[in-house]
């Protein structure tokens, strides 16, 4: 068996003392909530976290399932019709969507990323999934999307 | 092959739309699915097509094919 160390740089902690990133939930991007839901529930023993929540300005009808135990929720995400944002992911099959972390300091978060080689793709802005919080969106260049939730 | 042309070919892919045809005025506000997540997807396209790097900060202020065109002046020989 060959192991192979970790460069340096990836087996250190990493240097904030403020900001905590907390794994809140995971983005599934599917064509059918319900359909999506049904399965999460009879295959992996996920029940429904909410109603189905409409957000026009993510273009995004969203619902979240939770496992009992498990501080982290899947959300399941659809867009709200052809021009939502999100039709173009869907048809090229993306459908493992994002990663979302809560933090406290939003504004501060987004800038830490952005000095870490994050794309901020949008400013945090109030979320209608999470009433009186704020979400915003980075991603990197291996394409990986990371929603910020401000903390409760 | 010109850049607006290399540009174009970018774009089609980005925004799955194969007849769209880029002209300098093009921009967020006149191209159907140009959004902030298409821009990183295009940008990092041409940072593959160019073999450059583009700053983060750069990326939040391109808003037209004229903004990208001018980022990339310093590369086109």
């Amino acid at each position: 068996m060959v192991r192979e160390n970790f460069p340096k740089a990836m087996s250190q902690n990493y240097d904030s003392k403020s900001l905590f990133f907390k794994l809140h939930h995971i983005g599934h991007l599917v064509k059918d909530l319900r359909v999506a839901a049904d399965d999460y529930v009879a295959r992996f023993g996920y029940s429904l976290g909410s109603s189905i929540i409409e957000d026009p300005v993510q273009t995004a009808r969203v619902v979240f399932l939770r496992q009992p135990g498990v501080t982290c929720l899947i959300e399941l995400v659809t867009p709200t019709g052809p021009d939502s944002k999100l039709e173009n992911a869907l048809r090229k099959g993306i459908t493992l969507h994002h990663l979302c972390y809560e933090i406290d300091d939003i504004h501060a978060a987004c800038e830490y990323l952005r000095e870490r080689n994050m794309f901020l793709i949008s400013t945090p802005v109030s979320a209608v999934a999470f009433p009186g919080r704020k979400i915003a969106w980075l991603m990197d260049r291996g394409g990986l999307l990371i929603e910020l939730l401000e903390t409760a | 092959m010109n850049d607006l042309y290399r540009l174009q070919f970018i774009f089609r892919d980005v925004l799955d739309n194969p007849n769209l045809i880029l002209n300098e005025t093009t921009s967020v506000e006149n191209c159907q699915g140009w959004d902030s997540v298409a821009t990183v997807q295009m940008v990092l396209a041409i940072e593959n097509e160019y073999n450059i790097r583009f700053k983060t900060d750069e990326v939040a202020r391109i808003r037209s094919v004229s903004d990208i065109l001018r980022f990339l002046n310093p590369y086109i020989t």
